[in-house]
């Protein structure tokens, strides 16, 4: 009772109750759904709902251990993910590079404008883009094909192609995007260094590999350690707009599996399984990454 | 300063190429979308179409534009992300201004209880058991209510609060009477104006682009946003025939337009046109903020 009135007498009521809507946000969207993991362990039903469904142990989890579906999906998953690093993490490097180089500010302008623009563009309207593209119908690439005598590709429909246009796609989308904070990180660096280095009578290259990319590193490092949680998914908006019954052995991930078995065919509790061990593991990763990328120097997460 | 080598030279031109035809790439599928939109559906399909319509038309944009799906559509896209984007500012900068009160008692716990929600969650299917038991499918709600707090967000505001807001300001504010309530209005808000345009734009984005919540959690198709619209009519192969056939056959039969103008593809770059032109016009002039807003989010205590 006096704390209580010692905070009304401070004042700190508003601030309390600048709390509460927030509070009563995550409460509702983040902690009950929380609790929802139980169903994990349960043979849920709508009509018994949450608490009351009968628990099953592990049942469910030794389903969706059962499945190949699943482990196509967690495969495809890493795959996509890694393959996606490795090529959009180093050429956004290099793009940041080459975009520091340019001693014309007006190009740069240009440039780095229209890099950033495909970050705000919806992955429907990508893949709306692609499909017209490359459609057999008229779409530009296969006119190309046609022109130089080729057969025409069905890319959208194709296996072969599903992977090479996810990760284009990918680095057409976030190349341009990620360069800010390189570009960020190099204009920091003080410039007596190169000064000094062209006294020494370096070149572009020589300053570029010899300044530049060692004052980058710990960006770098920072960068790829805050990223390996999101080696667990994909992104459902760019794969769920690709998948098609023709490319679906090599496009569905854990993502769309999950949406597919637990929205689309109600198998609540086998997909909130699922959702479970992917949950603790980010979480294990999270922890993980912060935790090193702290301790190299960096910012973490939090 | 030193003469330009030859070598020197030779770079730049190579770089100018290599970064012009980078910033070619990434607008050209823009472009091709404007352009097949302008051009008769039946045409494009004959292929060769990469710069110019060939057969210019504007019966795709006739089409859209008298379609009441779409014109429903494209309002439900912006009362959501008008809604979704003031009130998530709003209630986010709240709480974020009394967590950077470091005087206020239990904030650590408080802290601690945001920050959990960073780390864990429940996944997908037991938040969407939550949105049915809390009545929001099919309801316009879905789309504001759930976004109205973002814990990104709050974080960086709280570190944006703490580090920018002069202390001394809001201890003299305090003096002069003024309690957390005033201080919010009349410090806090008017200081953080540019962080609140950055944060406001990626949220304002989010929201525009976001078709999932339209597609998974809303069945009603006059709740559909701009977005789930498109990715309805294009993601599958089944839904390609589903560009209305009803649209299609309206304009045929009112004979308003030419059927040969009209075929899904062409009527879905149209339409592919009229959800990104909002972005593509206000674009130009937020340009800057978008980049501050990255540089302030990687900004940490």
């Amino acid at each position: 009772m006096n704390r209580l009135s010692v905070i009304a007498k401070k004042g700190y009521l508003p601030l309390y109750a600048f709390v509460l809507p927030g509070m009563a946000l995550i409460v509702m969207f983040n902690y009950i759904p929380m609790l929802g993991l139980q169903i994990a362990f349960k043979d849920y039903s709508f009509r018994d709902g949450i608490w009351e469904s009968p628990w099953i142990g592990l049942q469910n989890f030794k389903e969706f251990a059962a499945s190949t579906d699943f482990w196509r999906a967690t495969g495809n998953t890493f795959l996509l993910t890694v393959l996606r690093l490795l090529f959009v993490f180093p050429t956004t490097i290099l793009v940041a590079l080459l975009i520091n180089e340019v001693s014309a500010w007006r190009f740069k302008r240009f440039v780095q404008s229209l890099s950033y623009l495909p970050h705000f563009i919806s992955w429907i309207v990508v893949i709306g883009f692609l499909d017209a593209f490359l459609s057999i119908d008229g779409g530009g690439a296969n006119s190309l094909l046609r022109s130089f005598g080729l057969d025409p590709i069905a890319f959208m429909g194709s296996e072969t192609w599903f992977r090479p246009i996810f990760v284009l796609s990918s680095m057409w989308k976030e190349i341009g995007w990620g360069t800010i904070l390189y570009l960020a990180a190099i204009s920091s660096i003080n410039p007596v260094y190169y000064e000094a280095a062209v006294m020494d009578g370096a070149g572009r290259f020589a300053q570029m590999r010899y300044i530049t990319l060692p004052n980058l590193v710990p960006i770098i490092s920072i960068v790829l350690i805050l990223t390996v949680p999101s080696l667990l998914s994909v992104g459902i908006d760019q794969i769920y707009a690709m998948i098609n019954p023709a490319n679906i052995g090599v496009a569905e991930v854990i993502d769309t599996y999950v949406l597919r078995l637990g929205i689309g065919q109600a198998q609540y509790s086998q997909t909130t399984a699922i959702g479970l061990v992917m949950s603790v593991i980010s979480t294990i990763l999270l922890l993980l990454s912060n935790t090193i990328s702290k301790r190299i120097g960096g910012d973490g997460i939090w | 300063m030193r003469r330009l080598t030859w070598g020197d030279r030779t770079f730049h031109s190579i770089n100018s190429l290599l970064l012009g035809l980078f910033a070619f790439v990434c607008a050209y599928p823009l472009w091709y979308i404007f352009v097949l939109s302008l051009n008769e559906g039946r045409d494009a399909n004959l292929g060769g179409i990469y710069w110019l319509p060939r057969v210019f038309t504007l019966d795709n944009y006739r089409v859209i534009l008298s379609d009441d799906t779409i014109i429903n559509a494209f309002w439900i896209t912006v009362a959501r992300t008008g809604l979704g984007t003031i009130g998530s500012l709003l209630v986010t900068s709240m709480v974020a201004f009394a967590l950077s009160r470091k005087e206020l008692p239990g904030r650590h716990s408080l802290l601690l209880i945001f920050l959990f929600v960073m780390l864990f969650n429940g996944g997908l299917i037991p938040y969407y058991l939550q949105l049915v038991h809390l009545g929001l499918i099919n309801s316009f709600w879905v789309y504001v209510i759930p976004g109205l707090f973002s814990i990104w967000n709050m974080f960086v505001m709280k570190t944006s609060f703490q580090n920018n807001i002069p202390e001394s300001v809001v201890e003299s504010a305090k003096l002069d009477g003024a309690g957390y309530t005033r201080i919010y209005f009349h410090i806090v808000l008017p200081f953080s104006m540019p962080l609140f345009a950055a944060l406001g734009l990626f949220t304002a984005v989010g929201q525009w682009n976001d078709w999932f919540t339209g597609a998974f959690f809303v069945n009603d198709l006059n709740l559909q946003p701009l977005p789930t619209y498109l990715q309805r009519v294009m993601s599958t192969i089944e839904a390609s025939n589903m560009i209305s056939a009803s649209q299609m056959a309206n304009a045929n039969s009112t004979s308003l337009y030419n059927p040969d103008a009209i075929t899904s593809r062409s009527v879905r770059m149209a339409t592919t046109m009229i959800t990104i032109l909002p972005i593509l016009l206000v674009y130009p002039f937020v340009q800057r903020f978008f980049v501050k807003g990255v540089l302030i989010g990687s900004v940490k205590e």
